[in-house]
Formats: C-alpha cells, sequence, structure tokens
C-alpha cells in the first residue's frame, strides 16, 4: 500500500481539479493500492517544512522506501508514475 | 522555434539575478519586472508560459499583481514566491476566496530548486529523490 502526501497552495474549484486529476492518474497507476493525504500549504506551513516542500504542487511518496517527489506539472501519467517509482500493484 | 517565456517579477534585484543565472543555460527566454505594475502590464502585452511572482513589494503588492494578470491570463501558470510563514499567507487565502489561482513557491531559492520546478512546469523530466 503506497501512502502519498499531496501538497497543495489553498483550497478551491482549481485545486479539487488538481487533487482529481491525481487521483485519477493514482488508481490507473495503482488501482486501490494507495492513500492519498492532501496537505494546504496555506494552513499548514510547518508540516511542509518538515517535508521540505519547496513548490506546489508536490507529490510525496512516503511509504514504502524509498521516498520521492514529483514537483510541478502533475497531470503526465509517465512523469509522475516514473517520478514516484509507482510499480502498479500497490507496493 | 521560439523559447518558451518566463517572466520574474521582484523588486529584488538579486533575486531577479538568482533566476537569471539559475536559468541561464535553459532554453528558456527570462523577462524580468522590477514593480508589479510593469509585471502586469509586460504579462498582458507578451506571450508567457510561466510567471514567478514576488509576494511582497513596494507599490501594489504580488496579489494585487495577479489580480491584474489573471484579468487578461487567467489560464497562466503564476508562482508567488515567499517564505512559508502563515502570517505571510493571510493575504493569500483572501486571494484564494477571490477564486485567484496561483502556485507557491518558497523563498530562499536555491539553483536547482529553481531549474526544477521551472522544469518540472514547462515539460521536462523530474530528477530522483535527495
Amino acid at each position: 500500500m503506497y501512502r502519498l502526501r499531496l501538497y497543495v497552495a489553498g483550497l478551491g474549484p482549481a485545486v479539487e481539479r488538481q487533487i482529481a486529476g491525481v487521483r485519477s492518474l493514482l488508481d490507473a497507476a495503482c488501482g486501490g493500492g494507495y492513500e492519498l493525504a492532501v496537505c494546504d500549504i496555506l494552513e499548514h506551513p510547518l508540516q511542509a517544512q518538515e517535508d521540505t516542500i519547496y513548490a506546489t504542487p508536490t507529490l510525496l511518496r512516503l511509504r514504502p522506501p524509498p521516498t520521492a517527489r514529483v514537483v510541478g506539472d502533475l497531470s503526465d501519467p509517465q512523469r509522475v508514475v516514473k517520478g514516484l517509482v509507482l510499480a502498479g500493484n500497490g507496493g | 522555434m521560439n523559447k518558451k517565456r518566463i517572466l520574474v517579477i521582484d523588486d529584488d534585484a538579486a533575486v531577479r539575478d538568482a533566476f537569471r543565472l539559475a536559468l541561464l543555460h535553459s532554453p528558456y527566454l527570462l523577462l524580468e519586472a522590477d514593480n508589479g505594475e510593469d509585471g502586469a502590464a509586460l504579462c498582458a502585452a507578451e506571450e508567457v508560459e510561466l510567471v514567478y511572482l514576488d509576494l511582497r513589494m513596494p507599490g501594489i503588492d504580488g496579489v494585487e499583481t495577479l489580480r491584474r494578470i489573471r484579468a487578461v491570463k487567467p489560464d497562466l501558470t503564476v508562482y508567488i514566491v515567499t517564505a512559508f510563514h502563515r502570517e505571510l499567507f493571510d493575504d493569500l487565502v483572501t486571494a484564494r476566496g477571490e477564486g485567484l489561482d496561483f502556485e507557491l513557491l518558497r523563498k530562499p531559492l536555491r539553483r536547482q530548486q529553481i531549474l526544477d520546478i521551472t522544469n518540472g512546469v514547462l515539460g521536462a523530466e523530474p530528477g530522483p529523490e535527495g
């Protein structure tokens, strides 16, 4: 089971679309084998600091190791799967 | 082939220099403005694919500059460049409430971070963690 955290800048229609896009991509890439937490940096700047986040959107792979991240455009499935080293079976 | 254009709006010459140096050998063309009014006007007049916008500036601040940019370029990717502190975020929460879209980039900036986020937005592949 992958544990992932998505950092966004505030909440609103555009960010909701961003989140839905990531969920859709993860559904296709690893089926139901993931847990995605969404963290709004405007509300949780200290959490972002702990995870050394420097930009939004950032998608973090927390578990299983290795940790990995993709920063910037999250609309390209190949880019996200390669960047997070997703195996497609939920780890 | 035309180079993709990036606009940096920041009153701090050192920050503009940091972007210029980081992107010196990149396949992008960097435009600069040292205040929000000129930046918003440049954004309206030029084809730009990515904007790095300082939050705190003399004259009109980053949020007001963003309002002006959004009036003419609603889909343009705009990064607000700021330290990640709650006290700096009040204006951004208000901006979100107005329906203004933006992303965040943390100050201080490192050269590699500027490169990574620029490539990440404009299409290059991500690098490995660490």
